[in-house]
């Protein structure tokens, strides 16, 4: 494996500080992230939470600097890994990085796979182009990896196209791919969202049990409360491009320090709030070309005042010490302690 | 698979007799004299006129003379031209030139329209994708007509890079004007499907997590979209093939290249029915085997079409 120049192992595996994306499209500039701060340490699963359009998935290929440029540009920032900052590295070594150091699986994953390769030649591909091995000893590791995956019958389905797996057995080849050359941070984005319930917990449990085996980091990208609960060790909500509120996972079921984490907390359906009203949160996401004044979400918040309609943004304060918590909202002690 | 391409050639029969059909009956209707365009401006005796209409079954009906024809050609024989030579023979000395001819278009074709169509798209809204997107709706818009003696004045006679005319035995660098010429109507419709491909491939999923797993900038272009784009432009180089054919006969006529175009073009001016017939069986067969490989390279290169 190629090595980094600088590169320190002691040093946190992954550290986003202050990251701004902005998309600029002919409609006018989507300020898609506005300065995102959280950290990642191996063996810890971090899940991002947040409604369609909040920058999660943005976030997401920030880190792993896939976003389409243009429209997408990073404009600010940075992202430390073993304190190294990527944003600094040249194209080539961002790209070794990829798959060797960080991987990434994505949502759907029948439009995520080639549809006119065999699983075989995706996933060998991987060790051919970043390990230099032949084409069949690249096979002999692919049916390992789908092995590892638990896809029965590995040796012949390696030779399976995407469209002959179902929807389960094709998520498990996305993670096959994905650890393939051992990375140390891997980034779910929605990895369970296309796929049904059942299905769904035998990812998750695929997932933890790998995580567990090569104590990787997990970045967690989800919408979905029920899964965030059962995995991730810490949570970072995110709104408008903001991460709102960052907390071990325990804590912020128990008592939300920010309204919007209150509020989303508060829509879950729940078996025994039988035959009332379901809270929503009223009014609709900010559109990114025009985020409101202040705290992105004054004009849905129950707490809102003057304070949170002025700018600057609530900054980001210190919840509690121990355990390590923030929350962007400048009336945190009265949400949290009620 | 097997069955796939054998119901395609019990349908291909149909459409073989269909279209011969067809073309004898408009042959047939076209026809007012054919012994005086034979011969042209001198008189005929009445005894060759006997003769004559004797030996083409003239006097017989049409329904007749098809079964002739027909009956001919299953035995091998692809009848007698007009001007007294074998058609079998015609045609042995026309086909490889006509099909040289169309196999260095297509190559030329091909080529430039795939790796200009990637490169505006990668490109797309810059000066290139602009500049090439004008070049080829001037070409879409000149008939070959215009084309042809263009390019012969000016490549040909006024700057003398290629051979204006061909010889008889029509070599690769004679035969490479009139080419060029023929891509030109083909270039602008495969360039532009390639761009739109490429670039509708380019938003794809698949793109994304090819360049997660750290594939080079090239690598995912030229393995993973460009196959993905291939699939529509395949299809329409495949019928292609049969416009080629058709500006064969101006462009063989103008660059004087002893191929089909050009026997075909002379054998319509002297209504001589038998060669048209001949030729353009031929031209049908063709047609209908290159879609069918078409349809067999469609399922090669998407295996989500499998065919039964």
């Amino acid at each position: 494996m190629d090595v980094l120049p600088g590169i320190d192992p002691r040093a946190p595996l992954l550290e986003v500080s202050d990251l701004h994306v902005e998309f600029r499209t002919q409609y006018g500039v989507a300020k898609a992230i506005n300065g995102a701060n959280f950290w990642l340490s191996a063996g810890e699963t971090l899940a991002i939470l947040g409604e369609s359009g909040c920058g999660k998935s943005v976030t997401a290929q920030a880190i792993m600097g896939i976003l389409d440029t243009p429209p997408g540009y990073v404009t600010q920032g940075q992202i430390k890994y073993r304190g190294v900052d990527l944003l600094k590295l040249s194209e080539n070594e961002r790209r070794k990085v990829r798959a060797n150091r960080i991987a990434m699986i994505f949502q759907d994953a029948l439009s995520a796979l080639n549809p006119v390769y065999t699983v075989g030649f995706q996933l060998g591909e991987v060790f051919r182009k970043h390990r230099g091995m032949s084409r069949s000893a690249a096979k002999q590791r692919a049916i390992e990896l789908l092995d590892q995956v638990k896809i029965p019958a590995a040796r012949t389905r390696v030779d399976d196209y995407p469209h002959q797996f179902s929807g389960g057995m094709r998520q498990r080849v996305m993670i096959a791919m994905a650890l393939a050359l051992d990375p140390e941070v891997l980034i779910a984005d929605e990895p369970t969202t296309a796929l049904d319930v059942t299905v769904q917990a035998q990812i998750m449990g695929l997932l933890a049990d790998l995580q567990r085996e090569r104590n990787m980091g997990l970045i967690l990208i989800t919408h979905d409360m029920g899964v965030v609960a059962d995995v991730a060790d810490r949570i970072s909500v995110m709104y408008a491009g903001r991460v709102v509120e960052e907390a071990p996972v325990y804590d912020i079921y128990s008592r939300p320090a920010h309204p919007y984490t209150r509020a989303l907390l508060e829509s879950i359906p729940r078996l025994d709030m039988k035959g009332q009203q379901l809270s929503v949160i009223r009014g609709l996401p900010p559109v990114l070309t025009d985020v409101p004044k202040g705290c992105a979400f004054n004009p849905r918040c129950a707490y809102a005042r003057d304070a949170c309609r002025q700018d600057p943004a609530p900054p980001v304060y210190q919840v509690s010490q121990q355990p390590h918590r923030t929350a962007r909202c400048h009336f945190f002690r009265e949400v949290i302690g009620e | 698979m097997f069955r796939y391409i054998v119901r395609r050639l019990l349908q291909m029969v149909l459409t073989f007799f269909g279209a011969t059909f067809m073309l004898f009956a408009l042959v047939f209707a076209n026809q007012k004299d054919p012994i005086q365009a034979l011969v042209g401006e001198r008189p005929v005796s009445e005894s060759q006129r006997i003769a004559l209409t004797e030996r083409y079954h003239l006097d017989e009906g049409f329904f007749m003379q098809y079964w002739y024809y027909m009956k001919g050609l299953f035995t091998g024989d692809f009848g007698t031209s007009m001007t007294g030579r074998k058609n079998w023979e015609m045609m042995a000395d026309a086909w490889p030139v006509t099909l040289r001819l169309a196999l260095i278009a297509i190559v030329i074709a091909a080529t430039f329209s795939v790796t200009m169509g990637v490169y505006s798209a990668l490109k797309r809204g810059g000066v290139f994708d602009n500049v090439s997107l004008f070049i080829t709706l001037v070409l879409l818009a000149m008939p070959i007509v215009v084309i042809a003696p263009l390019f012969q004045l000016i490549f040909g006679i006024e700057l003398g890079w290629f051979p204006p005319t061909a010889t008889r035995d029509a070599t690769v660098w004679q035969l490479l004007l009139p080419a060029i010429v023929l891509a030109c109507i083909v270039i602008a419709p495969e360039m532009r499907v390639t761009r739109t491909a490429v670039v509708e491939n380019l938003r794809a999923d698949y793109v994304r997590t090819a360049r997660a797993k750290g594939l080079t900038r090239t690598r995912v272009i030229w393995v993973h979209v460009l196959r993905n784009s291939l699939i529509p432009v395949v299809t329409l180089i495949g019928v292609d093939l049969g416009g080629l054919m058709a500006g064969a006969i101006v462009t063989e006529h103008v660059f004087n290249i002893p191929g089909v175009g050009f026997n075909l073009a002379r054998a319509i001016k002297t209504e001589d029915g038998p060669l048209v017939v001949g030729f353009v069986s031929i031209l049908v067969i063709l047609f209908l085997f290159i879609n069918l490989l078409v349809d067999l390279l469609y399922a090669a290169l998407d295996p989500r079409i499998r065919y039964e």
